[in-house]
Order: C-alpha cells, then structure tokens, then sequence
C-alpha cells in the first residue's frame, strides 16, 4: 500500500493536506470524526431523547453530574473499592504466581482448582460473595478480587515458567544456589509479566468494580450508571459511561507507559 | 505429576465436606451440593435454563463473529478503514465494555434482542483484532503470490484471505467464548430474563449455601464445557493448516 | 591420577517419552568415550539432533547422564561447577543487567567484595575488546558483541575447561569469523581446555586440535580426527593447505553416510 505512493516531489502545502504521511492520516481522522459527530446529531433530532440524546445534551448531562458531585462521589467510592482489590490481588497474584511457578509439586496440586475456577464466569460468584460478605465494600472488593487476582495469578505463573526455560539453566551452569536464583534472576525477570499482569487485572477489577455497582450494593460508578439508566436519565447515562471508558483508557495507557520504563528490555524481544 | 494433581482436588473436596460438617449454612458441603444440583435438575428445570442461555449465548456470539470479523478484515486490508476506526477500536478494546448494558436495556427493551445485544457489543471487539492481524499478515505472505498468478477479487478473498486469517479468528473466538458466556449471564441477571442469570439473582436473594454454591458450580461446569468445545474446534480448524502451506 | 583433564568413560544418556502406554526409550547418547588434555582444543561435530550439546551438558552436570561416568580432572562428577563453564549459543545473557552487571553476576556468590567482582569482570570485558560498552544493556549492543559478553562471563569465574555450545551458530558469517579469531586468541592467552560444540565442518577444522564427529540415533562418537595445523592459525593460511581440503572431505564424506543410513 504505501509503496504504491512512493515520494515524488518536494511536497507544497496544498500536497501535506492530500499527500501520503502523518498530516494527510490526521486530516482523515479528525473528519471522520466530525462525521461521527455529524450522525449522530442528525441521529438525535429524529428520535425521543430518553432513546438518543444529541451530544449538546449529553456534554450538558456530563456538566450537570460534576455540577451536583454525584461523578466525583461514584469515582471516588469506586476508586476506593478498587485500590484495595486491586492491592490484594497485586499482593496475592504476584506472591502465589511466583512460588507456584516456581515449585512444581505445588502448582500441580493447587492449578487444576485454580484453572477451574478460572473457567467460571467470575459473575457467577455474585451469590456466594453476597452469602459470605453482604452486600457492602467488602464484598465488592472480593468480587472485584475474583475478577483481577486470576489475570495476575496467571500472568506471573506463566511467566515464571517461560524464564525457567531461558535463565534458570543459566544460573545452574554457574552454580548459584536456589535462594540467590529467585532473588537475582527470578525476580527481575518477571518484571514485565507483573506489569502486564497488573494491566490486565485493572481492567478486570473495572469490571468487577460495575458489576458490583450493578449486583450488590448500589453505590460507584457501577451504581450510578444502573440508577441513571433505571431512571431512563439517558444524556447523563451517557456521560457517566464516557468516563468510565476514559478511565480505562488511561489506566491502560498509563501502566503500558510504566511497562516500557520499567522493563524497555521486553520492547526488543 | 498425575497424581499430585488428583490428590489437591481430593484434598480440597475432603476439606469443604469438613467445613460443611461444621458450618453447612455458609460451606455447604460437597454432598449437599450434588444433591442441590440434583434437586434443580428435576424441579427446578435447570436443564432447560442451560440450555436456554447457551443457545442464546451462540447465537449472539455468532452475531458478534460477523460483526468482528467483518470489522476487522476492513481494517486489515484497507487503510483508510484503519484510518477511521481503529483509533476507536483500540480505545474500546481496553475498556469496561459490560458497563454500557443499562444503556442496551434502554435501547433494546429486555428481551433475547437486548441479550443479543449485550454479547455483541461484549465480544464483538475481541474478534476484531485477531482478523485484522490475521488479513494483514496473509497479505503481506500472499498478495505477491497472488498477483504473480493472477488470482484476484473474489477468489482471493475466499481461496487467499478468509482460509489464511481463519486461524486468527479461531484464536479470537477462544479467547472470547468467556466474555460471551458473563455476557448473557450479566444480561439475564440485570433484567430478570430466564436463564443461568435468573438462577444467580434467586440464589442471591435466597442466600441459601447449597444453592448458591450448586449454581457457581453449575455456572462453572457450562464454562468449561465451552472453553472445551472451543478449543477442539480451534485444534481442528488450525489442523490442516500446515498441510495447505506446504 | 589420569593426565587427562576430561576423561567420558562408555557413556550413555537415555530417556523416556510419551504417554504412559506407549513409552519409548530414547537414547541420546550411547557408548561415548572421549579423552581430553589439559589445554585443549576439541569440537564436538555432527547434524542437529544427534547428542552433541546433550553431551556438552552432560560434562557440565546440567543433564544428569544414566550409564557411565565423566571425570573432570580424575574427579567423577555430577553437577556443574566452578570448574566449567558453558557458553550458551542464544547467549542467554540477563537482559535487565549491563554488560558488567552481566560478567559479574556468577562472581557474586563467591566474592563479597564489589570492587573486586568489578575488578576481575573489567578484566574479561577488556579481553573481549567491550571496555566501551560495559554499562550498555544486552538489547543495545549485537549479535557477536552479546557473545562475547557470553564469553567474558564464562572467563570471569576463571574456569579451568570452557565449554561451547555452537556459540557462533546465532551470528552471520562475516562475525562469525571474526569471533573464530578472537576465540583462538583468547585460548592462546588464557590456555583454558575447550570443548567446542558445532555443526560447521570448516568452523571445527579451523578452530581444533582435534575433531569427534557424532552420528545420530543413537548418539555416539563415530571417528576422530586429528587437525595437522599449528597455531596462531590464520583463516588464509588453513584454507589454502590441501591438508584442509582433504580432511574436509573426509569428514564430509562420514556425515554424509550417516545421513544416507538415516533415510533408509
């Protein structure tokens, strides 16, 4: 493709505008874009606004959810909720990955409960953790730890296999004992597997975080997208779910930044 | 070692039925269990409610297949599809996607249209970029080959492309059969439509410990037999794959 | 006491494979016996798959063999030590280490002293001509430049017998040469016993005194030949010599029999 348009002259302005490269891709975008906008504005003008709002609207819902505070307080019990889910299963993923990737015996005993577990759709546990935990933040941490702490469990597991492979016979030929192996090469050499696991476990636990909101009590972001809705408040409903991709969006651009700095070796291989 | 392995889950098993001799109410036990899940099949028509949710669960995630294969084959091979839309696609992939269901709800109504839905705009995405990257690098290898014999327009989309990407899509649908499955479920949970969802939300408002652990694990068990199937259909379709290359 | 400094007694390495009700007894090696003199210079030359890294890591103790015994300076061993040291051909280097935090690393259980790690890895570093690249990480520098970081930590743990698994079988034929070269002379300088893993004729010639070729299934050594040529060698100088042409053939000429008795 980009062959075919292969350099020709030096480029006028008018050419930076239709020609190949970065100016021209960017000029396609931002029209799609306003294309988009276009749509879905003529979209909204033919039907009620409990179905579609237009996006005057739902920028003046997104105004009025700051306004009342009511994004701030759903965030800030969420984010809450899921700093300490997620701190626990950072804690017990990368623990438990590491030992049962690294001593066999345990993770044959203990990975087929573990894979089992992982085959079921986490929802499925809503029950059980409402039996055991109520409804309130304790039991939304659970839930979201049985969403994350799996994504991290097995993203260290397996990682500490792959490395076993590569550097642990390294370490063998050169006659470092064990307890020096798990600390000077295990461990650094995991650590893009825990970054990349911990990624995953944040969009995970962002699931879990809604579907608590939904399921159990009905506080967070979870909570107030389900009550929005129920109230057929849709430009709001809107807005609230436009921050909830944002947050994911820059909890993933975040950590994959954070992946490449702390381990830019992982980049070239 | 075979062993170890049967002997954790023999250890565990042991574990719960001791825990559920001192505490049924909140363990539950093994036995009590089998016989929850007994007592569903006969009075409670569970056979029916899986059944149900899985079929209603392959045809949107069948649904959802088109959509993401179809989405990512643009994408793959014609640049100004990946112009337009992938910046959308990428920043979809990584985020919440179960949170827009109460806005499905409002669209949708609450019936199998609205579950539909719901796996579509869950799954959909997880297809996309498996084809593409499949579209692409069956390009890259073949576009030559393809061009020095003179094999073009429909034939080289299904003799060429949809062959080669096949096995890229294959991969996507394994990963994606899970997200399909807390899709339907989510959606039946959320507005009460019969199936494995409705089983959750009585059991939690029951908070009786059989049940509740009877329809986890039944969950669990439908879970695995999906991952199951899928990925014997990967291996299979990913089978003859050396045997055309060569 | 032996004057051998390796001495492989009759030795065998065998395994089992697949599923429980059709195990199979694989023999990676079979009746392998080999001697080698202090100081050294001996390839291991055969096809892919036919046991010859499998040996090489067998005198270093990462693969426990099953009949037989190795003997490392008249001593029977059984796991690696600080003796011999294995040079990896995917240079298996850590990738979050600097070149020196790389040549230091087996230092560091046996010298407390961190200037005196740095010291000794300086040294090597220097020998493999990498004094400006010590704080780099492995992905900035190349191929040939990772191997010699291989080669600087197998010196700095001051090994008696270096041990060589196709070191130069990652990189392309123009640096491939060059390691050749640069290998010879830091043998000659440090006078370690080598045993060089490979399956380029030209490479085992150019570089050995002495040749064991392996056939295959099972592996064992079938001849072995004796390099007339005297060091410091030259590449020129060796290719030139009929000697060279003649023995090249020869070994040709036995790989290629043992590949016809293969593919019948």
């Amino acid at each position: 493709m980009t062959l075919a348009h292969g350099k020709t002259a030096a480029p006028t302005r008018l050419a930076a505008l239709t020609g190949p490269g970065p100016v021209r891709d960017w000029t396609i975008r931002v029209a799609a874009f306003c294309a988009l906008l276009l749509a879905w504005q003529l979209a909204a003008q033919n039907v009620s606004v409990a179905v579609l709002p237009t996006p005057r609207r739902v920028w003046e819902g997104m105004a009025g959810l700051l306004e009342r505070g009511d994004l701030q307080l759903a965030w800030g019990q969420t984010a809450v909720q899921v700093a300490a889910g997620m701190l626990l299963s950072a804690v017990f993923g990368v623990v438990l990955g590491v030992l049962i990737g690294w001593f066999k015996p345990v993770d044959d005993a203990i990975s087929p409960l573990l894979n089992a577990v992982f085959l079921m759709p986490r929802i499925a546990l809503v029950p059980l953790i409402a039996l055991w935990f109520g409804l309130q933040d304790t039991a939304k941490i659970a839930l979201i730890l049985s969403f994350s702490f799996f994504e991290i469990f097995f993203t260290v597991r397996n990682g500490v296999k792959t490395i076993e492979n590569e550097f642990v016979e390294v370490a063998k030929a050169y006659c470092i004992p064990q307890w020096t192996v798990l600390r000077k090469v295990v461990l650094p050499a995991i650590t893009p597997y825990v970054m990349t696991g911990l990624r995953l476990g944040l969009v995970y636990a962002l699931v879990g975080v809604v579907l608590g909101g939904f399921f159990l009590e009905s506080n967070g972001i979870g909570g107030l997208i389900y009550a929005l809705g129920s109230d057929f408040r849709t430009a709001e409903l809107i807005a609230a779910l436009f921050t909830v991709m944002l947050v994911g969006l820059a909890v993933n651009l975040g950590l994959h930044r954070l992946e490449n700095l702390l381990a830019p070796w992982k980049v070239t291989r | 070692m075979k062993y170890i392995k049967v002997a954790g889950v023999v250890v565990f098993l042991l574990l719960w039925q001791l825990a559920g001799q001192i505490n049924p109410g909140i363990y539950s036990s093994p036995t009590l269990v089998v016989t929850e899940i007994v007592r569903l099949f006969t009075e409670g028509g569970l056979l029916g409610l899986v059944f149900g949710t899985v079929a209603t669960m392959l045809l949107g995630w069948a649904f959802a297949a088109v959509i993401g294969v179809f989405t990512g084959f643009l994408i793959g091979r014609y640049r100004l599809a990946s112009l337009v839309l992938e910046p959308y696609l990428v920043a979809l992939y990584s985020v919440p996607l179960i949170a827009v269901v109460p806005l499905l709800v409002i669209w949708f109504g609450i019936g199998q249209t609205f579950l539909l839905a719901t796996i579509v705009v869950a799954t959909g995405i997880m297809l996309v970029f498996p084809t593409a990257a499949g579209t692409r690098e069956t390009v890259r290898v073949y576009d030559q080959v393809a061009r020095a014999y003179c094999v073009s327009g429909r034939h080289f989309l299904f003799k060429v492309l949809l062959p080669g990407a096949l096995p890229f899509i294959a991969t996507g649908m394994r990963i994606s059969v899970q997200r399909a499955l807390m899709a339907v479920i989510v959606g039946q949970f959320l507005v009460g439509h019969p199936g494995l969802g409705t089983l959750l939300s009585d059991a939690r408002v029951r908070l009786d410990a059989d049940e509740v652990f009877a329809v986890a694990l039944v969950a669990l068990a439908v879970g695995a037999a999906l991952t199951a199937l899928v990925g014997w259909a990967d291996r299979t379709l990913s089978a003859w794959r050396p045997e055309v290359t060569s | 006491m032996s004057t051998q400094k390796i001495e492989i007694d009759t030795v065998g390495k065998s395994y089992e494979t697949g599923p429980r009700k059709k195990r199979k007894v694989v023999h990676a090696l079979k009746d392998v016996s080999l001697t080698i003199a202090p100081g050294g210079f001996v390839s291991l030359l055969g096809p892919s798959g036919c046991g010859k890294t499998t040996l090489l890591k067998c005198i270093d103790g990462l693969i426990p063999i099953t009949e037989g015994e190795i003997r490392v300076g008249g001593k029977a061993i059984a796991d690696p030590g600080r003796d011999r040291a294995f040079v990896f051909q995917d240079f298996r280097l850590l990738p979050w280490r600097t070149v020196l935090g790389n040549v230091c690393f087996p230092l560091e259980t046996t010298i407390s002293s961190k200037a005196e790690r740095e010291a000794i890895a300086k040294k090597y570093i220097d020998m493999v001509g990498l004094t400006a690249f010590e704080r780099h990480h492995p992905h900035e520098l190349s191929g040939g430049m990772q191997q010699r970081v291989g080669i600087a930590r197998a010196l700095a743990v001051d090994p008696d017998i270096l041990l060589m698994d196709e070191p130069f079988g990652a990189l392309d034929a123009q640096t491939r040469e060059l390691m050749q070269v640069e290998l010879l002379r830091i043998w000659e300088l440090t006078g370690k016993t080598v045993v060089f893993v490979t399956h380029s004729v030209d490479e085992a010639i150019f570089l050995s005194q002495r040749i064991a070729v392996f056939s295959s299934r099972p592996g064992t050594i079938s001849a072995e030949f004796d390099v007339p040529f005297a060091y410091p060698r030259t590449d020129l100088g060796i290719r030139r010599d009929p000697r060279f042409t003649d023995l090249r053939q020869e070994i040709w000429r036995l790989l290629k029999g043992d590949q016809n008795s293969f593919s019948d």
